[in-house]
């Protein structure tokens, strides 16, 4: 059959194009109670007193939460609600229930809060230093990452240079907003969410209210985009559980977009101040960066900073490195991942340094790249990571011709003085975080198969890659193979979908099931036919005797188990047919690739891409179709972040960015086409050799659009978001 | 999301909403609802009532005879840019109605509810300037008619007092001129109207909008072009004298600054365009 | 002259989906919760601030976002979702194209893009790649980055021309 390679349509969508997907606020139990959430108005402050007399006395209002501690990792004293200290503005500081949700509105709207405002610190080289807006610390992590001697390698170059980068602060904006809802029956908890990983919400709720509850079910309702922002703990998780075990009643909270924008995880938001060296050929021999991370109000997002820093070599050679990492405190919503994690920033600042090695020696910018690349895969980096497989020469050989490609383009549209530029990323990235991943593979009595995965896909068609995957294992028809995903009493434990990992470890997981579900296929069927098991092969949906011709279906085996309700088993073998298997890697997979893009500056500033090419190497590529949907969003994403999007704030900490016109999430006619093209060379040490793509656009399209419009107005660019209003020509 | 509580009023006539609206200071009308519900469901406003006037079909209309395009305050953006009178006898105003916000909004949301609302970032004043058209106010027992020009006094202030309704806009029907509008969304937007002589201008307006606080009228750059060419000096000039005649109020993602420069990059857009003969 | 005091609720009938419906509301309720209520649940809510299009419902044969339209305000009207756009099992042609082009991935701008593109199609049945941005310009999708969405609406035209 083949399904692996085949651009399949998805098994997720018949629901979705109906408008029968049932999302966390589609779900609703008799009885529900409505929660909203007071929030702090200011970003700093001390916290003196919430009077919420005159909320009880709204009519529907059924009790109100203030003062709610929960401990939880990387997170303030203040967690889930601001008890003493005001944090940043959309902080939880209480919550209303109520019959519904106007009126838990209204209650909200009735609580008084009584505080002192404090001076906030929203900048994060000013908050290195101030003394400290959260729990007295201004810094809340550090780590030095060294490797060679990076100062003696600069110092000993015939050409250095220094520059200082930043990359902006920016909302993930899925469409969905966060939403919970919570059930609590007296005994059991049931926790319905919009989530990117049932599991691990599960086991962070139970380090919370495991000693209060029997048992604790969390499933992923059909969830409307994520991008990184709905996997960590949040307050509203905690607050939505506590109000269900306080009340006896469902409980449900759904952020409105306003309270999203302030209250989810915002990400990216780095400074990094590098210093260089390089020969007359362009070969980097040592770099330094001082990197400040804005963790927000907490702490959590300190890893990706550490992300950062040791993929900032990328694909090159470089040996001396040294990366200071300093994450901040600031009175801003918390930081933490957005599609890309740490990579997209290193990937920036490493490409901003060979366009300028480039243009400092009046090179092209292929030419540097190539000079620096790493020839000889597996290589460990200088801070211990193993790049796995691939040609990244041959790659960026594809990449220049598209680069020569456009630029003759651009040529001739420069001849007519249009303000035009190309721009070009070649890009590594790290994927398969978070050990492995489980999967399980079942023949139901009536013959179809179910997998269940315990990654938790949202969009990204996950469930028709397994099941392509798992067709093709069985030798059956992917009509008779079902995906199903995002329930924790369906699987035993599991981590979800993120950082590219789904098709890789779960795909894998599955395929092994699959095939260890062939051998106890054939182990049954052998008994079944009385045949000698190691006559039998699995075949094409069944198990078949060479020697005599005969065959039993997957169905008629999986029928047989089932037959009759009484009598007694007598076989040898056991008559589940079902296996599930936990798979990991012992090492990261690399994906990596190169996007290309020829873009014109307006008079206006506004900028438009004309042409754009993307290329990646991702392993085998289960299906092209969804694969290239991963690529054209995340680039369009990518647009974003470097031209529309910016999470801002005044002098005081007042979110600037609060609905999709101010934060300026990309529109229709913002989109452009891109044409994209795979390589299969860089396979994963994997049984199924994938090594994910869900956010390699994310990662490649900022320094391609950056070098574009750079090369458009001759200028230089240390900083994403690029305003229009810098570019403009009057 | 959750707008505040409110009373419901749906009146058999204009009139009976003219009254009750008098009568209910804190009241507020309700036409196509794109700026007002917004503002109920964020809870910026606390109207004792909403008045409906959905269903008051004398003022969903749009007329014209030889002189005057008349839009009922009810006509929606939509049907004001597809009705095939606006387009032909007043096409700036058509042209601008088409790009307004979206097109579900442009469904719901009507000339009378945007030019009463005087949200600073609208696209209508700049074409109602240009055209120097006029505003149809009654209230019970009362009505005046005003130039559009001076009706929008400041952000969400207008003319219009307490238990006044906006009834009608009459554009004039201008014969011989071109127009051009160029804008960028919620940030800036030109208007130009031309009318020439041979080669020479005989008649320029030019209008900025969308910049806050309200809409412009440019006469410093119109005086520039008038009687002259058109020139590529003339235009620079003209745009430079735009740029500089606007005061505009930055937003989250554009200064003022920035803002001004734009009014004089889609100034001399428009003024080529219009140059080049688009009727 | 009606009037429906704040905390009384008003009767309002509507037609969803070739069906009849009768309700009563408080005059503060937004159509799109009260759609969602009749259990309307693909009638989807993204925004606070009428940008996003998540919610677009054909209303008296035009489309519009009911997130900005009070419940008892569409009284009277006659109202097509999501829901009742297929002919029973069979899909319409945009759903088709939809899936086919691969033009959504979480599904949650879903339903809306397609009212959206159905209201469109109505108007301008072989609409340009620009003509199909700006007929969409209201409706924000985060997954696709749009170029599926296009070319689903253009498939769609295509395919209804021959209807």
């Amino acid at each position: 059959m083949g399904y692996v390679g085949r651009p399949i349509r998805r098994k997720e969508d018949p629901k979705l194009i109906t408008g029968r997907g049932r999302y966390v606020d589609d779900l609703e139990l008799p009885g529900t109670l409505f929660m909203a959430i007071v929030r702090s108005p200011v970003a700093h402050g001390v916290l003196k007193k919430v009077d919420y007399s005159d909320a009880l006395k709204v009519p529907g209002v059924v009790g109100v939460i203030a003062g709610l501690k929960v401990k939880v990792d990387n997170r303030p004293e203040n967690f889930p609600m601001a008890v003493n200290e005001l944090l940043y503005v959309g902080q939880p500081v209480a919550a209303v229930v109520a019959k519904d949700r106007y009126s838990a509105m209204d209650g909200a709207e009735a609580v008084q809060l009584d505080y002192e405002e404090l001076q906030a610190v929203i900048d994060p080289e000013k908050a290195l230093q101030s003394k400290g807006v959260v729990e007295g610390k201004a810094v809340a992590y550090e780590r030095e990452y060294v490797s060679g001697d990076p100062e003696g390698a600069i110092n000993s170059s015939p050409k250095k240079l220094e520059m200082k980068l930043r990359i902006g602060r920016v909302y993930a904006s899925p469409m969905e907003t966060r939403g919970v809802l919570s059930v609590y029956d007296g005994n059991s908890l049931t926790v319905y969410a919009s989530t990117q990983s049932p599991h691990f919400m599960r086991r962070f709720l139970l380090d919370a209210f495991g000693g209060r509850v029997n048992n604790l079910r969390v499933e992923q309702a059909d969830t409307g985009g994520a991008f990184g922002a709905k996997l960590f703990p949040y307050p509203e998780d905690y607050i939505t559980v506590e109000a269900s075990l306080r009340f006896k009643r469902p409980v449900k909270w759904i952020g409105t977009r306003r309270e999203d924008f302030v209250s989810t995880y915002l990400s990216r938001d780095q400074v990094h101040k590098v210093r260089f060296g390089f020969d007359q050929r362009g070969t980097l021999m040592g770099l330094t960066d001082e990197l400040i991370i804005n963790l927000g109000a907490a702490s959590h997002g300190y890893y990706l900073g550490d992300i950062t820093a040791t993929m900032l070599p990328g694909p090159y050679g470089v040996k001396n490195v040294r990366v200071n990492v300093v994450g901040v405190h600031t009175n801003t919503t918390p930081l933490d991942q957005y599609r890309g994690a740490g990579r997209p920033e290193a990937t920036f600042v490493i490409e901003r340094i060979m366009d300028y090695i480039a243009d400092e020696i009046g090179a092209d910018p292929v030419e540097v790249r190539k000079r620096n690349l790493v020839r000889e895969l597996p290589y460990t980096n200088p801070f211990g990571l193993t790049y796995d497989s691939g040609n990244y020469q041959h790659l960026l050989e594809r990449a220049g011709e598209a680069y020569a490609e456009l630029e003759r383009k651009a040529q001739a549209l420069r001849t007519q003085g249009r303000r035009v530029g190309v721009g070009l990323c070649f890009y590594l990235e790290q994927n398969n975080f978070g050990p492995w991943e489980s999967a399980s593979v079942r023949v139901r009595g009536d013959g179809k198969v179910s997998v269940i995965m315990g990654a938790a896909p949202h969009g990204q068609g996950t469930g028709t890659g397994v099941a392509q995957v798992v067709a093709d294992e069985l030798g059956i028809d992917i009509d008779d193979v079902e995906v199903s995903w995002g329930d924790t009493s369906q699987i035993g434990e599991a981590f979800g979908t993120y950082g590219s990992r789904s098709l890789t470890l779960a795909g894998n997981a599955a395929l092994l099931a699959a095939r260890r579900l062939k051998d106890k296929v054939r182990a049954l069927a052998s008994e079944i036919m009385g045949t000698d098991v190691e006559e039998l092969v699995y075949k094409q949906g069944g198990v078949e005797n060479p020697k005599d011709g005969r065959r039993m279906e997957l169905r008629d085996v999986a029928k047989f188990t089932v037959a009759s309700m009484g009598g007694t088993w007598n076989f040898k073998s056991d008559p589940s047919l079902e296996v599930t298997e936990y798979f990991g890697l012992n090492n990261y997979t690399f994906p990596y690739g190169a996007h290309v893009a020829l873009v014109e500056v307006e008079d206006d500033g506004s900028v438009k891409v004309l042409d754009y090419r993307a290329i990646d190497d991702v392993g085998v590529v289960v299906n092209p179709m969804l694969a290239q949907g991963q690529v054209m969003g995340g680039i369009i994403q990518g647009y974003g972040e470097v031209f529309t999007e910016e999470i801002k704030y005044d002098d005081q900490g007042n979110p600037l960015s609060t609905d999709f016109s101010s934060y300026g999430l990309p529109r229709a006619h913002h989109s452009f086409r891109v044409s994209w093209e795979f390589m299969e060379e860089g396979k994963s040490a994997a049984p199924l050799p994938a090594k994910g793509i869900g956010e390699g656009a994310s990662i490649g399209s900022l320094n391609a659009l950056v070098r574009a419009v750079e090369r458009a107005t001759k200028s230089r660019i240390t900083e994403v978001p690029v305003r229009a209003e810098g570019l403009v020509r009057v | 999301m959750y707008p505040p509580k409110f009373g419901y009023v749906i009146p058999d006539s204009l009139d009976e909403a003219l009254e009750f609206l008098e009568k209910n200071e804190d009241a507020r009308p309700l036409a196509g609802g794109y700026s007002l519900i917004p503002m109920l469901k964020l809870r910026l406003i606390r109207p004792s009532y909403i008045v409906e006037l959905r269903r008051l079909n004398d003022l969903h209309y749009i007329k014209s005879d030889d002189k005057t395009l008349y839009l009922g305050a009810l006509a929606t953006h939509n049907e004001i840019a597809t009705d095939q009178k606006v387009k032909k006898s007043v096409p700036v105003v058509s042209a601008v109605s088409s790009v307004i916000a979206d097109p579900q909004i442009r469904n719901m949301g009507t000339i009378g509810g945007e030019l009463a609302q005087a949200d600073p970032v609208t696209d209508h004043p700049a074409s109602l300037l240009v055209t120097e058209a006029k505003v149809k106010i009654k209230s019970k027992g009362n009505e005046r008619i005003v130039p559009f020009e001076g009706f929008q006094k400041d952000i969400y202030t207008t003319d219009l007092k307490t238990g006044e309704l906006i009834v009608e806009v009459q554009v004039p029907i201008l014969k011989g001129y071109t127009y051009s509008y160029k804008r960028m969304e919620d940030t800036a937007a030109v208007a130009v109207l031309l009318r020439k002589e041979g080669e020479v201008i005989k008649d320029v307006r030019i209008a900025a909008s969308l910049i806050g606080p309200v809409g412009t009228r440019l006469r410093e750059a119109e005086k520039v072009l008038m009687d002259s060419k058109g020139d590529s000096k003339s235009i620079e000039e003209a745009s430079k004298k735009a740029m500089e005649s606007v005061n505009p109020i930055p937003s989250p993602r554009a200064s003022a600054e920035y803002k001004k420069k734009l009014v004089g990059v889609y100034t001399k857009r428009a003024l080529l365009e219009a140059m080049g003969g688009k009727q | 002259m009606k009037v429906i005091e704040q905390e009384q609720k008003a009767k309002v009938r509507y037609k969803i989906n070739g069906q009849q419906y009768e309700t009563e509301v408080e005059p503060r309720r937004l159509l799109v919760h009260v759609l969602r209520e009749l259990g309307f649940t693909g009638v989807h809510i993204g925004c606070d601030t009428s940008h996003c299009g998540a919610c677009t419902i054909i209303m008296d044969g035009k489309s519009v976002k009911s997130c900005t339209i009070l419940g008892v305000e569409a009284d009277g009207s006659e109202i097509l979702t999501i829901e009742g756009l297929a002919q029973g099992e069979k899909l319409h042609p945009i759903q088709e194209a939809f899936w086919e082009k691969h033009g959504l991935q979480c599904g949650y701008c879903t339903p809306g893009m397609i009212m959206q593109s159905y209201w469109l199609l109505k108007n301008n049945p072989n609409p340009s790649e620009e003509e199909i941005k700006e007929g969409i310009s209201g409706n924000l999708c985060r997954c696709t980055g749009y170029q599926n969405i296009i070319d689903a609406i253009k498939l769609a035209a295509e395919r209804m021309k021959g209807q």
